[in-house]
């Protein structure tokens, strides 16, 4: 005889008694495990989604706003990198050829036959042909498009100059592509291909690269390189390091889109380099003029004006000139002129020239500025003066015969053209009229697009070869240029996105949250039915005591037994664990779709999850018993031997316990109250701490105010004895335990249902106030191209074809964007390169939009928390803001931290987080100033986000009106209500998810009241009986049996409800904080009418004839 | 110090080991020497009340009770039903505690033993046997025997050695045909047999029984009656017991009556 004998013929024995708690073990078990299952499932579906996006990708190499030639992809090629294909990826919008359907979120991608070797499934077969294009599954999806439909696809145009820059003209940006769908590929063909991690599949077109360039006069350039992963021996940061080193090595001077042109004349050899972008940004500019050879800046401008006294000569050429250029030397604010421009103003050595011209602003925003010169001295309209390459390759000006035909980009006012003007361009074209300094033109006109138009070296040298000298500074030049400084970026793509799978949003732990209340009923239950049985075998334990055990020994042979139960029933759940986690999934992709956006969920079973849920179970299954039987007591052995259950002792002192159970519920409601009004301020954030705080408070005061009521119910035994109600209620307290168990799982239950309830988030409420997540706005509007013009000006208006006077009361907001990750609620992935917007602070300080949640610093009186961009920071950190839900769960960090990340520029970029917005529309972005923004991220022009206000009324019809004038830059609007709800619907279909959850496990806890009925009808068999022998009915009986189990269930329910309602009442005072009555009552009627459905059943049980019977038999 | 060795030790056909065992335990639980002079119950003033003793429900059943057994006596407590002959029995068991008074039984005060103590003293000085057999239905009659074994599994008891004895004592009292049998397949006198063979298997100093042949008939009564007689002889053990039968008492050397929560000699007729 041992231990193992006693409990192997124990659970034998008893083993039909211990159903209840295998079940209950099992539920816990299924419910434990299956949550691990879905958080395995999602991040398996989530590496699945990112393997299906970058197929055998490893290594990006991203030219932003640059495109570099094509042959680069041979250059990379490498031990390391088999495959390096090269890729146009653009923003477009897609439409189909009847304007039907529309995406204007979509990709166009150029690709090459090799871009399919790199997918997950290669198939070089979906290539398409010249004029045609293929799709990814979502975009025919969204267009409903199949094989044979035909679509137009609109880009803009990859300008060599920037939209933004002076001189760029407005229009020929945007390129239409009519195209026949030719195949619709599938995820795994890399129809979800993208560089961003998310879980919403990107719309993809792809077309041939060659007929792409060749449709967007590119000539043979790209803008992606794709390297595969030949080698997975090196390690990342070494891969990442030996890449760059390579792409340093192959980059070449037209990579950097600079041209050399060579001049032959009568006295020297001129070579220049000029850049396709016009401008030659810093480090280009510094890279030429430190390369051998005295390479020599040129900085060409166009001025509105030139004056003289009265006498004016508009719209004219300056070149500024480094030194030794030309033979006249000049110093600061000293001029020379040609003669044509001094015999136009009559100036003479000595005089002023005032000039007039723009400066660039921010966007497009051209502010006229004026210098005045010094004329040093006026020279011959001959070489080198006369010389029209010193004007670079302005687009709208290099191909104009006529100044008429000038297409600059900014107003140009033709009457103020005289015709000697006209003749000017027609004998000399950009022949510049004057020169300065290159240090006074840098000084007046250099801007965030570059500092210099051209470098030139020249010889007068005969015996020097041009073609050696360029040969030769080209070499100097490779060497001193940075690609990542001119904005090239490299993303260890494969790492990134593995990383934001890894630190992905943990949907094992959150539905273990959700399922916290289901699991906790199941344990709760499982234990209680526990209880039952060692209460049912309590003689056994007076006997074990008696023959020598110590208590220790017996609760130790009772856990055992309890403890592998519960193993059964944990691994029996495992099974159950698999169904459970498919329902949740089919939830999350259906039903509650809102909180993660996509269907392609997959369910992924794992064997270390299933085992570490089961052996989890078994762990939390034993402690609940653990816990169960440390609170059994040292009970008299006689009393036990007697077959007398703990719960029928009599306590010790029941009037002194209830008084200072009555003591201790007075306190918890004092301090509950005391949180409650302490609190009250009326921030959403404080109002939830408040809310579980007071409403746990208030529940356990609720359970101690019961446990002394029941308690001195018992012991004050004459009165209650008059009716059936006080007979019932005293009943209760007979089983003080077992009833305040009852009562504490209902209450829990109902506490659970109401919260949920309460705190879902109402997007509409208070929608029209500049402090609400909306900010008041009535649009989001985003756009597949930017918008260069400023839609606050009439001119930017007219630009879309729209009149000031129709859109009255139309203001815009707009934002820069540096596409990266969206970092909220809505991608499941952690994002790794969040999006930055850049907004002038300004915008939005005057209209005092959205609210701060939290600051890193405390706000001065009347400042707002846009005033906190516009700081400066000790650290060399720039201020930047986020939605505060954003910075805590999508990118996992708190107000304060550090992102850091490359700029535009090569350059080191830390963005400290200041503030974090309450839940907003501008959720997954970063947010820094404008100015910083440009400084940054000088590539990326234009707006690509607008927060609008409109007046309420044509709200709809300008929305309408917004979107068909915008067609070809894709702007599309959001209704800022409905994006606070799709913002929302991530909580409020968790908070569903919880509360659906909750309902299940109250559904259990209601199960338990049933068990607990039946079980106390059977230790009563003889008290029913007696009742019975003396003229009790049967019905009498159930009533009595019902009232006394119905008391327990309202009193739970009551107890719950009450705590919930208190502690809901700071919320109800803040934003978003409403009670959702209608549902919540359903759920209510619903928990009463199963708690009453199984009081009855059980109630049921009791026949009259049957008692008499045992009785009898007794 | 000087160490009388008690009789039993010789006479009884306990395992070597398990007599030494006892006896180690004997020694090392009084003071290092034997008590076997004193009476080994000892009761001296001994009250118990239930309910609240403040309270008017609370009802005594004892009161100030003083009672002295001496080891190797056969003593049986008769007395009207509810005269709290059961509940002197759990005192004197250690299965309850008194509400004023001191119990002392082989020479160690009840009262200052704790939790384990108390549970090594019943293991050690004190056999049971209840009206109710209180057998485990789930256990076999040879493992309802054995159960003492789960009391402290590390005591140095030989398992094999313990099993032979129970067999021996089951084949004693006529039952060694039903060592597999479970408890729902004896008679009810099989049953209190078994209960006996259980509370005198590692041969306590005291033999507690509470109404043992209550629920038998007469001629089980009988048996049983002779049985506990004839082990208090074999295996020198004091059996102190409370029943309503006068013919059962009347087996025993000395007859208390408990009434009205006193005890009493039996008057002389």
């Amino acid at each position: 005889m041992n231990a193992w004998i006693f409990l192997i013929r124990s659970l034998r024995f008893h083993g039909r008694s211990h159903i209840g708690t295998i079940l209950g073990a099992c539920i816990a078990s299924a419910v434990l495990t299956g949550a691990l299952i879905v958080g395995d499932s999602v991040r398996g579906s989530l590496l699945q989604m990112a393997m299906f996006r970058l197929g055998q990708v490893d290594t990006a190499i991203v030219g932003n706003d640059r495109l570099f030639e094509q042959s680069l992809a041979q250059r990379m090629q490498s031990p390391m990198h088999g495959k390096v294909v090269p890729v146009i990826q653009l923003p477009a919008v897609t439409t189909t050829q009847g304007g039907d359907y529309r995406a204007n979120q979509s990709w166009l991608l150029g690709v090459t036959e090799g871009f399919w070797d790199l997918a997950t499934e290669p198939a070089k077969e979906v290539h398409p042909a010249p004029g045609k294009v293929v799709l990814g599954s979502a975009l025919a999806a969204q267009l409903q498009a199949q094989v044979g439909t035909r679509l137009i696809l609109r880009v803009q145009k990859p300008s060599m100059l920037s939209p933004e820059a002076p001189l760029s003209p407005e229009e020929g940006h945007t390129v239409a592509l009519r195209l026949e769908v030719s195949r619709v590929i599938s995820d795994a063909q890399f129809g979800r291909f993208s560089l961003q991690a998310s879980q919403l599949p990107a719309m993809n077109a792809f077309v041939d690269l060659a007929t792409l360039q060749q449709s967007l006069a590119l000539g043979e350039k790209a803008n992606l390189l794709l390297l595969d992963r030949s080698d997975q021996s090196t390690d990342p940061v070494e891969r990442l390091e030996a890449i760059t080193q390579r792409l340093r090595d192959q980059w070449t001077i037209q990579d950097s889109q600079l041209k050399w042109y060579v001049q032959e004349r009568e006295d020297r050899s001129v070579a220049e380099i000029r850049s396709e972008r016009v401008f030659l940004d810093a480090h280009t500019s510094a890279a030429l003029l430190r390369a051998e050879g005295e390479g020599k800046g040129v900085l060409t401008y166009f001025v509105n004006d030139m004056r003289s006294g009265d006498r004016h000569t508009p719209y004219s050429m300056v070149s500024a000139v480094g030194d030794g250029l030309l033979p006249v030397a000049l110093g600061k604010d000293e001029a020379a002129i040609n003669q044509w421009l001094a015999e136009d103003l009559e100036l003479e050595p000595g005089d002023r020239l005032k000039i007039d011209y723009f400066q660039v602003g921010l966007g497009r925003t051209l502010e006229e500025a004026s210098a005045e010169l010094i004329v040093k001295a006026v020279v011959p309209m001959a070489m080198p003066y006369e010389d029209p390459s010193l004007m670079p390759d302005f687009p709208g000006l290099k191909d104009a015969e006529n100044c008429r035909d000038w297409d600059t980009g900014f107003p140009i006012d033709l009457d103020a053209i005289r015709d000697q003007d006209n003749a000017y361009w027609e004998s000399y074209q950009g022949t510049p009229k004057a020169f300065v300094s290159l240090a006074t033109g840098q000084a007046l006109w250099q801007n965030r697009f570059g500092d210099l138009t051209s470098v030139r070296w020249s010889t007068s040298d005969p015996n020097q070869e041009m073609g050696q000298l360029t040969e030769y500074i080209e070499q100097q030049i490779e060497k001193e240029i940075d690609p990542l400084q001119l904005g090239i970026s490299i993303l260890p793509v494969s790492q990134q996105a593995l990383a934001s799978v890894i630190q992905s949003q943990d949907f094992g732990g959150l539905f273990i949250g959700f399922s916290f209340f289901l699991i906790l009923a199941a344990l709760i239950l499982m234990n209680l039915l526990f209880q039952f049985v060692i209460e049912k075998r309590a003689s056994e334990t007076g006997l074990l005591l008696a023959t020598g055990m110590t208590l220790k020994r017996v609760n130790a042979l009772i856990l055992r037994e309890g403890a592998l139960l519960a193993m059964l029933g944990s691994f029996l759940g495992l099974g159950l664990a698999v169904l459970y986690a498919q329902g949740m999934l089919l939830g999350l992709t259906t039903l509650w779709k809102g909180a993660i956006g996509t269907s392609s969920l997959s369910l992924f079973v794992r064997p270390p999850t299933l085992l570490s849920g089961g052996l989890g179970s078994v762990v939390v299954a034993s402690l609940t018993l653990l816990f169960g039987l440390r609170r059994r007591g040292a009970q008299g052995i006689h009393l036990l031997l007697s077959g007398a259950s703990e719960e029928g002792a009599t306590a010790a002192n029941p009037s002194g316990r209830a008084r200072r159970s009555l003591v201790i519920a007075g306190v918890l409601v004092g301090a509950a109250l005391i949180m409650v009004l302490g609190s009250y301020n009326g921030s959403a954030g404080a109002s939830a701490a408040v809310f579980f705080g007071a409403g746990a408070l208030m529940l356990l005061a609720g359970w101690f105010l019961l446990s002394g009521w029941l308690l001195r119910l018992e012991h004050d035994r004459i009165r209650q004895f008059s009716s059936l109600i006080g007979w019932a209620l005293r009943n209760s307290a007979r089983r003080r335990r077992r009833s305040l168990a009852t009562i504490t799982m209902l209450a829990c239950g109902a506490f659970l249902v109401m919260a949920v309830g309460a705190n879902k988030l109402d997007a509409t409420r208070d929608a029209s106030l500049r402090s609400s997540g909306t900010g008041g706005f009535a649009f989001w509007a985003e756009s597949a191209a930017p918008i260069v013009v400023d839609l606050n000006q009439e001119a930017g208006l007219e630009s879309f074809g729209l009149y000031a006077d129709e859109l009255e009361g139309v203001s815009f907001v707009p934002f820069r964007v540096k596409e990266g990750e969206e970092a909220s609620c809505l991608n499941l992935n952690r994002a790794q390169r969040p999006r930055i917007m850049g907004v002038d602070p300004v915008d939005l300080i005057d209209r005092q939009a959205f609210s701060p949640a939290t600051t890193w610093q405390q706000l001065a009186e009347g400042e707002s928390v846009w005033h906190l961009l516009s700081q400066t920071l000790e650290d060399g950190a720039i201020p930047g803001l986020a939605d505060n839900n954003s910075i805590l769960w999508a990118m996992g960090k708190q107000v304060g931290d550090v992102i850091e990340m490359t700029d535009a520029s090569g350059r080191e970029l830390r963005i400290r987080l200041v503030a974090g917005l309450a839940n907003s529309i501008l959720q997954g972005s970063v947010i820094i100033a404008e100015e910083q923004f440009v400084n940054h991220f000088k590539g990326e022009s234009g707006y690509r986000a607008f927060l609008i206000d409109a007046p309420v009324e044509g709200r709809k019809a300008i929305g309408q009106q917004l979107s068909r004038a915008t067609e070809d830059v894709g702007l599309t609007l959001f209704d800022t209500v409905a994006r606070m709800e799709a913002f929302n619907a991530v909580q409020n279909t968790y908070l569903s998810t919880f509360q659906m959850l909750g309902g299940l496990g109250l559904v259990l806890g209601s199960f338990g009241l049933g068990a607990v009925v039946l079980r106390n009808l059977q230790d009563r068999q003889k008290e029913w009986a007696i009742l019975a022998a003396i003229g009790f009915s049967s019905k009498r009986l159930r009533w009595l049996v019902c009232l006394e189990h119905v008391a327990l269930l309202m009193l739970g329910l009551m107890l719950g409800c009450g705590s919930a309602l208190f502690a809901c009442w700071p919320s109800l005072g803040v934003a978003d904080g409403s009670i959702p009555w209608f549902s919540l009552s359903l759920i209510l009627m619903g928990m009463i009418l199963t708690g009453l459905f199984w009081t009855w059943a059980a109630a049921r049980q009791l026949m009259v004839k049957q008692l008499v019977d045992a009785l009898h038999g007794s | 110090m000087s160490l009388i060795i008690p009789e039993w030790f010789h006479s009884s056909d306990l395992p070597l080991g398990v007599r030494f065992f006892l006896i180690q335990q004997a020694i090392g639980g009084h003071d290092g020497s034997m008590q076997s002079e004193e009476p080994l119950i000892l009761l001296d003033q001994v009250s118990k009340a239930y309910g609240q003793v403040d309270q008017v429900a609370s009802t005594l059943v004892l009161d100030a009770v003083d009672l002295s057994v001496d080891s190797g006596t056969t003593t049986a407590i008769i007395g009207p039903s509810g005269s709290g002959k059961s509940s002197l029995l759990n005192l004197i068991g250690a299965l309850d505690q008194p509400s004023s008074g001191k119990v002392t039984v082989a020479g160690k005060d009840l009262a200052e033993l704790n939790e384990n103590a108390l549970a090594r003293f019943r293991r050690q000085t004190i056999g049971f046997v209840f009206q109710s057999h209180h057998l485990l239905p789930q256990l076999s009659v040879l493992e309802n025997v054995l159960i003492g074994l789960l009391s402290e599994p590390n005591s140095g008891l030989q398992v094999g050695e313990v099993e032979d004895r129970a067999k021996r004592l089951l084949d004693r009292v006529g039952l060694s045909h039903r060592l597999s049998h479970r408890p729902s397949q004896l008679s009810g006198g099989e049953r209190q047999r078994v209960a006996v063979v259980r509370a005198v298997l590692f041969q306590p100093r005291l033999l507690l029984a509470d109404e043992p042949t209550g629920a038998l008939d007469h001629r089980a009564s009988h048996l049983l009656a002779n049985l506990l007689m004839e082990l208090n002889q074999e295996e020198n053990m004091t059996l102190l017991m409370v029943t309503h039968s006068r013919e059962l008492a009347d087996l025993t050397e000395t007859i208390l009556v408990l009434k009205g929560g006193k005890l009493a000699p039996l008057p002389s007729v």
